[in-house]
């Protein structure tokens, strides 16, 4: 750590806050990342590192267990054995976070939940052994470091993936689009894909129906392939992107352009 | 002979010489006597005694030399003088005296000289002495003057092909020497005049090309075209040298044909497109004739034709629905006749002609060629899977097909007409690609055409769907065939019934003929559990009580809708009989009974569809048989209107038929058939990955589209809904690696 200039070491300050990971993984991970903090957050959560952040290195023997099943008691429903709406959101509020807020996916990903709003018992406390908290304060703790995966491409993937089942209605095999509609403006605000408006605009005006699970999985493929120009689509008719990709790709390009209206407007 | 005494060299030479020079005279036509015996003897016999002499009086080598110099001298002395005063014409009959003479005088020396080839020349292996003294003509005479005589040559060539008589016998006469010099090879010919031979030609020709394609028309261009190669043709048979046919004609057609063929065939007033127009048959086969020659000369040709039959059905189609837009407006409110109209009928009869016309073209004019048959083929899928009138060709083929085939459709046309038509609809729907399309329209007029006994002939039934079958597949035509094969054993089940009832205590008040039908093979009907009248109600019984004791396993249901009823009314003037439907006449009975009933009353008593109940009440009061009376009186039924029977309705007819208005079922159809789309594309796909296991979506499609377009062109959208379909209910799967990958989930 001494060796570092003071450029690098403010990057391992930044990235052991992300990621709370140790001396020795910092250094490995920016040096793989080529000392660029993106890339060493996504070598990080890549690579099968033990469970080495420094809150949880050692804690799995010691979690309280008394604590965790005293918190649950906390928020769960008073009519049957799991945590439903309002505990979430007492979940919420003690974890001073908005329940609108994409942290709760990430949380709910770590804790397998089946269903929006919703923890079973086991959900709930596998969940947080496995995030290493035992309390409130270790959860609130760790928060910054789990948004952090949410840079990760790879994480990001699997947590997008997992959303869609998430969302799902019980029994249903597809997920509404308004849900998908509120997911999917959760899950690109921090992603800047500028065509999310009209990609929503779109299903609005010419699917509004439930939206399939392919299309979902293929839609993050396609915000990370596709220049928003399109112009590297190929729409001849043989590509695999779902047809309502296809559409949506006509409907952009045959869409007015916004800049030519502003100038006419601007005359 | 050993004291014989050797012969000095210019001793026996001198006798040599004196040889040659009376040879020498010969050649030049002077008095001189010819060779005898004798005198040949003696100069044969001085060269075997010189060269059979002991070294040093073996004079071999100096003799073959001196055969030689005796060749040059003359040459020298005789020969080139006089070539060389001679120009043209005259140059090349001298240049063949010559040279017929030279030959002529190898001939004679080298029988004198023979015993050097023998010995000398085999054992030196040097030229012959027929080849030296040919060397010698190549080597003196033919270098110097082989350019005059070949400008000679081609200066009377130019002539004749502007049409003067050339002396053809002198040109082959000195093409001959050309090859012969070759001596064997044919190297002097090609260098010295083939070579500047095409060249001539091709200038020639380009400066004619030239200027014919500024001042003639198309035909005429091709005429002189043909001509001028037939000429060439003719040509090389006359004095050319063989090998030179199709090299000369190669430089022909390229200035005529090639590199003219665009502007020629695009000529303003008389090019391919104004042949085509004007049905210039001939010139069209003179075309097909000239451009087969070049290649891909016939490429632009069969586009040209591919266009032009695409306008002319495009002409047709843009005509019928003009007309059926005219109509429509004209009739708008009227219900459309169910056949289609006269004007469709007649489009799919010129279309059936315009194919039988350029298919006479490909025959005629494109001698049968593959390329012109596809563009035939193209052309006609153009414009045959356009819409025309609202419809698709393949509705129009079927209702076209229905017309012929019922009865008093037509009634004009023999049997052997009637087969000849039915057999060229056929061959035009190999055009069509939604032939699912025709075959769930056909398959609804054949319904029609059975059921209620409307169809004029089975033979002509059966021949078309042989047809059918041979052209599209037994699948194709695998339930049309369960239709008329039902309709058989339909009627040898009526027979059965029939014995059976003879047996039964209960006597029916009214004679019920059932037609069963097996549900697959027929168009979906819907099923109306129609209240029927009393009468009718046993009759079901009975029927079904029979069928149960008969058969075993199946389920009946009924389709009333499809039902006739013969009912004898009994109006105040007269009794009449009345040809209706089963609605109709359930609908009509509830006026024994009562005197006045109300659409909603009608509706609950019949337990009939809406739809149905202003359809039935509409032809039963508003049309031309006014058989009930409505209340308030009008054109249209309304849900509050009431009806009373019309007892005094009577007419001078004994038997009416009274028609229900037809239902408009196009649409119901053409969603038949968007639906077996998607089964028949799921199940291609299914079929193909299953097989396959794992397969990119590119080859998928491709896959897909070849198992189907035998039936229908499938949409690679409705291919792409299809597959992400089958993943939505885990038929198929992505690859995690590369999404344009499916695998198939077992």
């Amino acid at each position: 750590m001494n060796r570092l200039n003071k450029l690098q070491k403010d990057k391992a300050e930044q990235f052991k806050a992300i990621t709370g990971a140790n001396d020795k993984n910092t250094l490995h991970c920016l040096a793989a990342g080529q000392w660029v903090v993106e890339a060493a957050i996504e070598v990080f959560y890549t690579s099968a590192f033990p469970e080495s952040s420094s809150t949880a290195s050692t804690s799995g023997p010691r979690l309280d267990a008394a604590a965790l099943e005293q918190l649950y008691q906390r928020y769960r429903d008073p009519n049957s054995d799991q945590i439903l709406a309002e505990g979430v959101g007492q979940f919420c509020s003690d974890l001073n976070v908005d329940p609108e807020d994409v942290i709760m996916l990430v949380i709910s990903w770590h804790f397998r939940a089946a269903t929006m709003c919703e923890y079973s018992k086991q959900e709930f406390v596998d969940g947080m052994k496995s995030l290493g908290c035992d309390s409130i304060a270790a959860l609130t703790a760790k928060l910054p470091s789990l948004r952090a995966e949410l840079r990760s491409e790879g994480k990001f993937k699997e947590i997008y993936d997992y959303a869609y089942k998430f969302s799902c209605e019980k029994g249903q095999k597809c997920v509404q689009l308004d849900t998908a509609l509120a997911v999917w403006r959760l899950l690109f605000a921090g992603r800047q894909w500028p065509l999310l408006d009209d990609w929503c605009e779109f299903l609005v005006k010419h699917h509004n129906r439930a939206i399939s699970r392919d299309t979902w999985l293929q839609l993050l493929d396609f915000t990370k392939q596709i220049k928003p120009d399109m112009s590297n689509f190929d729409g001849d008719g043989m590509s695999a992107w779902p047809y309502l990709i296809d559409e949506f790709v006509e409907y952009i390009r045959e869409k007015p352009k916004d800049t030519e209206m502003v100038d006419l407007t601007g005359d | 002979m050993n004291d014989r005494r050797p012969i000095e060299l210019e001793a026996g030479w001198r006798s040599m010489q004196d040889g040659i020079n009376k040879l020498k005279r010969l050649l030049e036509g002077e008095p001189e006597e010819q060779f005898d015996a004798e005198k040949y003897m003696h100069l044969y016999t001085t060269i075997y005694n010189m060269c059979t002499q002991k070294p040093p009086h073996d004079y071999s080598e100096q003799l073959y030399s001196r055969y030689r110099d005796a060749f040059s001298a003359y040459i020298q002395e005789k020969v080139l003088p006089a070539l060389r005063e001679t120009r043209g014409e005259l140059l090349l009959r001298a240049l063949v005296h010559r040279w017929e003479n030279h030959k002529v005088m190898v001939r004679w020396l080298s029988r004198f000289f023979n015993y050097l080839d023998r010995y000398y020349i085999s054992r030196h292996s040097l030229n012959t002495l027929k080849d030296v003294g040919l060397i010698r003509f190549k080597e003196e005479v033919y270098k110097e003057l082989c350019g005059r005589a070949r400008d000679a040559i081609l200066e009377l060539i130019r002539q004749e092909r502007d049409g003067e008589q050339i002396d053809r016998t002198l040109l082959k006469n000195v093409l001959a020497i050309f090859i012969e010099v070759g001596m064997g090879t044919m190297e002097a010919y090609e260098k010295d005049f083939e070579e500047a031979l095409l060249e001539s030609t091709a200038s020639y020709y380009k400066r004619k090309a030239a200027a014919w394609i500024q001042e003639d028309s198309c035909p005429d261009y091709m005429l002189k075209a043909e001509d001028c190669l037939k000429q060439e043709e003719e040509r090389v048979v006359n004095y050319l040298h063989v090998d030179s046919k199709a090299k000369l004609l190669n430089k022909a057609e390229e200035e005529l044909l090639a590199n003219n063929e665009t502007e020629l065939l695009e000529k303003e007033h008389s090019g391919c497109s104004v042949l085509l127009r004007d049905d210039k048959k001939q010139d069209l086969a003179r075309m097909y004739r000239l451009f087969q020659r070049i290649p891909k000369g016939l490429e632009p040709v069969a586009d040209m034709f591919k266009k032009h039959v695409e306008s002319e059905g495009m002409r047709l189609v843009k005509e019928v629905t003009e007309a059926a837009n005219a109509k429509k407006d004209k009739d708008s409110g009227k219900p459309t006749k169910d056949s289609g109209s006269s004007h469709e009928q007649q489009y799919v009869r010129e279309v059936i002609e315009l194919h039988d016309k350029y298919l006479q073209y490909v025959n005629d004019c494109f001698a049968n060629s593959s390329l012109f048959h596809k563009a035939l083929k193209e052309a006609f899928e153009s414009f045959c899977n356009k819409t025309v009138a609202n419809s698709s060709s393949a509705e129009l083929m079927a209702n076209f097909c229905d017309n012929l085939l019922k009865k008093g459709g037509a009634e004009k046309l023999s049997d052997e007409e009637i087969e000849e038509t039915l057999d060229k609809v056929v061959k035009l729907l190999a055009y069509i690609s939604d032939k699912d399309l025709f075959s769930e329209f056909y398959r609804k007029k054949l319904s029609r055409r059975l059921l209620w006994e409307r169809s004029a002939s089975d033979d002509h039934e059966r021949s078309i769907l042989a047809r059918l079958k041979q052209q599209c597949g037994a699948q194709f035509t695998s339930k049309m065939e369960g239709m008329v094969t039902d309709l058989q054993l339909a009627r040898e089940k009526q027979q059965t019934f029939e014995d059976w009832k003879k047996g039964q205590a209960k006597q029916l008040d009214i004679d019920l003929s059932v037609t069963v039908l097996t549900t697959g093979f027929w168009p979906t009907y819907k099923s109306v559990d129609l209240a029927l009248p009393k009468e009718m109600a046993e009759g079901v019984e009975q029927f079904k009580a029979f069928y149960e004791a008969t058969t075993k396993h199946r389920k009946l249901t009924w389709i009333y809708p499809l039902g006739s009823v013969t009912m004898k009314a009994v109006f105040n003037a007269k009794p009449i009989e009345l040809v209706i439907s089963t609605f109709q006449a359930a609908m009509l009975m509830l006026f024994n009974e009562e005197e006045k009933l109300s659409w909603t009353e009608i509706k609950e008593r019949l337990n009939m569809p809406e739809e149905d109940v202003t359809r039935m009440l509409h032809s039963l009061a508003c049309a031309k048989y006014k058989l009930l009376l409505k209340e308030p009186a009008g054109k249209t039924i309304a849900k509050t209107d009431s009806f009373k029977a019309n007892w005094n309705f009577t007419d001078r007819m004994r038997r009416i038929k009274i028609p229900t208005p037809p239902i408009d079922d196009k649409k119901k159809v053409v969603e038949d058939v968007e639906k077996d789309r998607r089964i028949a594309i799921d199940a291609a796909i299914v079929r193909t990955m299953k097989s396959r296991k794992v397969l990119p979506h590119q080859q998928l499609t491709i896959e897909v589209v070849n198992q189907l377009q035998r039936m229908f062109q499938p949409d690679f959208r409705l291919i792409k809904k299809r597959i992400e379909d089958l993943i939505q209910r885990e038929y198929l799967a992505r690859d995690e690696e590369n999404p344009n990958i499916f695998k198939y989930l077992a």
